[in-house]
């Protein structure tokens, strides 16, 4: 498989204070890779590092192939790293224009990616006018530019409001079939990672904790079934022998157990004399599992 | 085309509507204009210094050296860093395929040219002034003296390029546009005290705009060797303004 970023024992300190440690990283081409973790987990710090901002203390890293900042590699990405550096007393067209120029390329690209992140309009205003939304989508922008094989995106919904993080999403999603570019997509929204991203990686404490597809993120199946029962001491004691741990939360009982699995755990209660009130499949979401893999990490 | 070419096309975008392309026009017009009111209004005790358009010229050369260049160059580089730090732009330029290096002489390339900018408008706006006052016989302007002209524009402008170089540096370093405005000041009141002092004098950025002072010691011609040294001074400070940089905003270790 090709990877478009490769990672061996990367590590990274501030002081005493390791903020990566041994991060080993494959990011196969052609694909949305998701980066969670929470807040302070290293996230930045290892775009940092990728992108050449920051030297590491230990590790290999290869982005494109190539050590990162390396000019060549360079020239291949896009990247938006925090918030998006703005020029506010330009006009979104001439912060474009800046980057354009920086990197040599074509003046018909800047109408291609305001096109891209539906900026077309407000092009020749201000941006100290922007709303946080349209300063994102420039930043996006900005990444776009020269049709980059690789897009670091640091919190690219940031700002932005319902509507806004559905463009986001759809824009996204359709990059690698449309440019073939790869996406690196760092977000503390998981829901949002969960909806576009097929691989993820997760980090905390600098440390990796997960990397694979994203439905393979923690054990378990996908789906939970939610019982309401008339004692959940018995009904948990009565589904151990079938197999199914069943945990009792908010008065309700979560089965981990697929939804074909319904019939006989009902009949399991039934017969055991317990009252079912309500037995129901729910999709176990990224969430929950991303938070049970932290707590175990 | 070069990096450092690209780079500069970019920094010519960021100037525009900037407050660093305001200073670089209004700097010149405002020191003529302020200095044309006074002139104008100064018939009697301007007699000693005659012909009056040589002494305009001599006047505002003078200004501009020891003052007005300093100050504006101060403004020109302490506000365009700080539209670099406004812009938090230093993640978005260091991702670009360009090395280092090339950013800091693309930043000090656009400063030469504002200032280059002032220069010129200064040389246009000098005669147009010394027209308007010749509409004041007792002035006495006389004709325009076109070879000091050319020789004050162009000992003006080599002599601005080590303020320039050390400008760029310190404002890079130091965000503050007091501690920029108070440097260009006490450089130049130095390179004034020290105007026939040591030696090393002549080698501070402003060394050789302090020399203008001897303008009106009308036996004594424009020291021009004073330019070799005054452009070894800004080769070494770019330099070093390049280092630095590469050591503050490179990869950091």
């Amino acid at each position: 498989m090709d990877f478009v970023i490769a990672t061996q024992g990367l590590t990274r300190r501030y002081g005493s204070r390791t903020v990566v440690a041994d991060l080993d990283l494959q990011v196969p081409a052609q694909t949305i890779t998701g980066f969670l973790g929470p807040n302070g987990a290293g996230k930045t710090t290892t775009i940092c590092l990728l992108l050449g901002l920051i030297k590491a203390h230990a590790g290999t890293c290869q982005v494109l192939g190539l050590p990162p900042g390396d000019p060549a590699a360079l020239a291949q990405l896009g990247a938006l790293v925090e918030a998006p550096s703005l020029y506010d007393h330009l006009t979104g067209r001439e912060n474009l224009e800046i980057t354009r120029l920086m990197r040599g390329l074509a003046r018909p690209e800047v109408d291609r990616v305001l096109g891209l992140v539906d900026l077309a309009r407000d092009a020749r205003r201000p941006v100290r006018e922007y709303s946080l939304g349209m300063r994102q989508r420039l930043g996006v922008a900005l990444a776009l530019l020269g049709e980059p094989r690789l897009l670091i995106l640091d919190e690219p919904t940031n700002g932005l409001d319902p509507s806004g993080i559905q463009d986001m999403r759809q824009l996204i999603r359709g990059l690698p079939g449309e440019t073939g570019a790869s996406v690196f997509l760092s977000s503390h929204l998981l829901a949002e990672v969960e909806q576009v991203a097929g691989n993820l990686v997760v980090i905390h404490q600098g440390r990796l904790r997960y990397q694979g597809p994203t439905e393979g993120l923690g054990e378990g199946p996908d789906l939970e079934l939610v019982l309401r029962v008339g004692d959940s001491g018995r009904a948990q004691a009565a589904l151990l022998p079938l197999g199914y741990t069943a945990r009792a939360e908010d008065g309700q009982l979560w089965v981990q157990a697929a939804a074909g699995d319904a019939p006989r755990i009902a009949a399991c209660l039934v017969g055991a004399g317990i009252e079912l009130y309500e037995l129901a499949p729910r999709r176990v979401n990224l969430e929950t599992r991303f938070l049970a893999l932290l707590e175990q990490s | 085309m070069s990096a450092l070419a690209m780079l500069f096309r970019a920094e010519r975008v960021k100037l525009r509507k900037s407050w660093p392309m305001l200073t670089a026009i209004l700097a010149p017009v405002c020191q003529t204009g302020f200095l044309g009111v006074i002139f104008w209004f100064s018939a009697e005790r301007l007699r000693l210094f005659r012909p009056g358009f040589r002494f305009w010229m001599e006047l505002n050369y003078m200004t501009w050296s020891l003052v007005l260049m300093p100050i504006a160059v101060a403004l020109i580089c302490a506000l365009s860093w700080d539209q670099e730090r406004e812009a938090r732009a230093w993640n978005l330029l260091l991702v670009q395929p360009q090395p280092c290096h090339a950013h800091y002489l693309a930043k000090l390339s656009g400063h030469l040219s504002l200032l280059l900018l002032a220069q010129v408008l200064l040389a246009v706006v000098l005669p147009l002034g010394g027209w308007i006052l010749r509409l004041n016989p007792d002035l006495q302007m006389g004709p325009l003296p076109v070879a000091i002209w050319l020789r004050f524009a162009g000992f003006a402008a080599l002599a601005s390029v080590a303020v320039a170089a050390f400008q760029t540096w310190l404002s890079m370093r130091v965000p503050s546009l007091w501690a920029a405005l108070a440097a260009a000041l006490a450089g130049s009141w130095l390179a004034l005290r020290w105007l026939d002092g040591p030696a090393f004098g002549q080698w501070l950025p402003w060394g050789m705009a302090g020399q203008m002072a001897i303008i009106f010691d009308r036996q004594r011609a424009l020291p021009w060797a004073h330019s070799l040294a005054s452009l070894a001074a800004a080769a070494l400070l770019i330099g070093l303004g390049t280092v630095d940089f590469g050591r503050q905003h490179g990869p950091r270790a």
